[in-house]
């Protein structure tokens, strides 16, 4: 049996396969703070290139490793329900990570669709007074303006991971946060669940 | 962003502007910290409804005529007759602001685009390193130190706040020469059109993906206002600033949250693993025995597929029956009769 033949009938397992090597030359735990952002990133283009070839789910198995690998999504969800989180139970607590995680894979799956030249390119780097790492970069569309991505970064453990990315000066967790806690404060975390759910089927089918 | 990628957020921020300074100017305080006051939020909320009635109703199936009928082109040229009519109010708030060279680069791109731009329709000055920048007299009230006020939404206008958001769109309105086209309703027409065609791709995004588009819309104005007023400068340490006592003062959950990440990834790496497993067997076992793993292979990727589709499967049956329940809510209701 040829790898060819393998390639064609199995291409499916062959994504996620690469995927794991991937994973496995890409351990976080010695990475710096601008090489975990820079593998996000190119893992992103990656995924952007493989555009409507992909399809929804290709991409969605591509940007749930890179998202996996590069962000703590479990921190980022506790804090976008703020002090309502000591409230929910623990089943509660593992739903709530579960499909904000989903949410976040569906999203960059359904956004990130298509590819037309952009690049990612480092500007610098900052600490912040309790020890976490902002990565200045430049997201780079050919013929239109650029758009500053900035990465907050926490170490983890042995890996910094993103904590937050704020393009053009809009927070994303100072957003989320504010989205999340209105929704949970008026229609509670059933309903949020709802919505969050919502999405995630709707982004799935407008790909 | 999570999950939104630099041409939508660059398109967002575009929206914005041609949404809310092209007829209204907003908001932002000039403190570090963005606290978003919003005392009038039932009213707002009413008010956002209102709105969102009319654009569906009256807006959009405008802009729909206008964006079928008119080529891409064509709405280029118009979108920058009206961008570089706006530079005008650019160039005074410049100038109030104190920024004297940008003053002086953003007379030079109108002077450029109204003369070899022919009236502005192409945007010469764009090759020559002279970029559009985005001043009004709410960030100048800003730069000045007047605080945001509570947020409003207004009529017809859409977001803005009280103490930089009203005054500066009056200020605007005086300062824009389309204001004093009465003679040609069409072209005050037209501009609003356009305003509102430019600000389409970002409307729908809000629309499909915030939980609480209110909120939302909220949330990323103030924000986006605030990243204005300062240029940007320390917009990311101002914002690391305002969480990072949330990120890193309450440590106290990581274990119970690493706890939980290691409980969800574990299922997808257990997949993973049984895949590498099976697809490094396959290697090294002899090429002979090709029907068993054909079947092992046959067998993951129906399994593979099924999980994908299964949780989105779960996903669409909670819907459903959501919607169901709605619907058996609103039946049960009792009537205007049943009242009686």
């Amino acid at each position: 049996m040829s790898v060819g033949w393998v390639f064609f009938r199995y291409k499916y397992l062959f994504f996620l396969v690469l995927s794991c090597f991937v994973c496995a030359v890409n351990a976080t735990e010695d990475m710096t703070a601008k090489d975990v952002v820079s593998t996000f990133q190119l893992r992103l283009i990656d995924a952007m290139s493989g555009g409507s070839a992909l399809g929804f789910d290709g991409r969605y198995s591509k940007v749930e490793v890179a998202v996996r690998e590069s962000h703590h999504l479990a921190k980022i969800a506790r804090i976008v329900v703020g002090k309502q989180w000591r409230k929910l139970t623990k089943a509660q607590k593992k739903l709530l990570v579960d499909r904000f995680s989903q949410l976040i894979f569906s999203s960059y799956a359904k956004f990130f669709n298509e590819f037309s030249g952009e690049t990612f390119s480092y500007v610098s780097e900052e600490e912040t007074r309790r020890g976490g790492v902002i990565v200045h970069t430049l997201f780079e569309i050919p013929g239109d303006e650029d758009v500053k991505f900035d990465y907050m970064m926490k170490k983890n453990g042995d890996s910094w991971r993103i904590i937050n990315i704020i393009a053009n000066g809009v927070s994303d967790l100072a957003l989320k946060r504010s989205e999340y806690t209105d929704v949970l404060s008026r229609k509670g975390f059933d309903a949020l669940i709802g919505l969050m759910e919502q999405k995630i089927v709707s982004f799935s089918k407008e790909s | 962003m999570f999950g939104l990628n630099g041409r939508q957020w660059r398109v967002i921020s575009h929206a914005f502007v041609v949404l809310f300074c092209f007829f209204v100017v907003g908001c932002a305080t000039t403190e570090k910290k963005v606290a978003v006051e919003d005392p009038y939020e039932d009213f707002n909320r009413g008010v956002y409804t209102f709105n969102q009635g009319i654009d569906d109703y009256i807006s959009q199936p405008i802009v729909t005529v206008y964006d079928t009928v008119t080529p891409d082109f064509l709405q280029q040229g118009v979108g920058n007759f009206f961008t570089n009519l706006n530079n005008v109010q650019v160039v005074i708030n410049d100038l109030l602001q104190g920024k004297i060279q940008q003053g002086t680069k953003d007379t030079g791109r109108f002077a450029i685009n109204s003369t070899l731009g022919v009236f502005g329709l192409f945007d010469v000055a764009k090759y020559v390193g002279l970029q559009q920048n985005e001043e009004d007299f709410g960030q100048t009230l800003g730069v000045w130190g007047v605080p945001a006020g509570p947020y409003l939404v207004l009529p017809f206008l859409g977001p803005s706040t009280l103490f930089q958001g009203v005054p500066g769109a009056t200020v605007d309105v005086l300062s824009n020469p389309i204001s004093y086209a009465t003679a040609l309703p069409l072209v005050q027409v037209l501009s609003a059109v356009n305003a509102r065609s430019e600000a389409e791709e970002s409307l729908d995004f809000i629309d499909k993906s915030a939980l609480d588009p209110y909120t939302f819309t909220r949330e990323a104005y103030m924000q986006w206002r605030q990243h204005l007023i300062t240029d940007g400068k320390g917009a990311a340490q101002a914002s690391f600033d305002e969480l990072e006592d949330e990120i890193f003062a309450d440590e106290s959950d990581d274990l119970e949250l690493d706890a939980l990440e290691r409980e969800l990834n574990a299922s997808v790496e257990e997949v993973q693993e049984l895949v590498f497993s099976t697809e490094r067997a396959e290697f090294v076992e002899d090429a002979d025995d090709d029907s068993e793993v054909d079947r092992t292979l046959d067998l993951l990727e129906v399994e593979l597929k099924k999980s994908a589709t299964e949780g989105l499967a779960i996903l669409e049956k909670n819907n459903q029956e959501r919607e169901m329940n709605r619907v058996g809510e609103l039946a049960d209701a009792p009537s205007p009769v049943d009242l009686d």
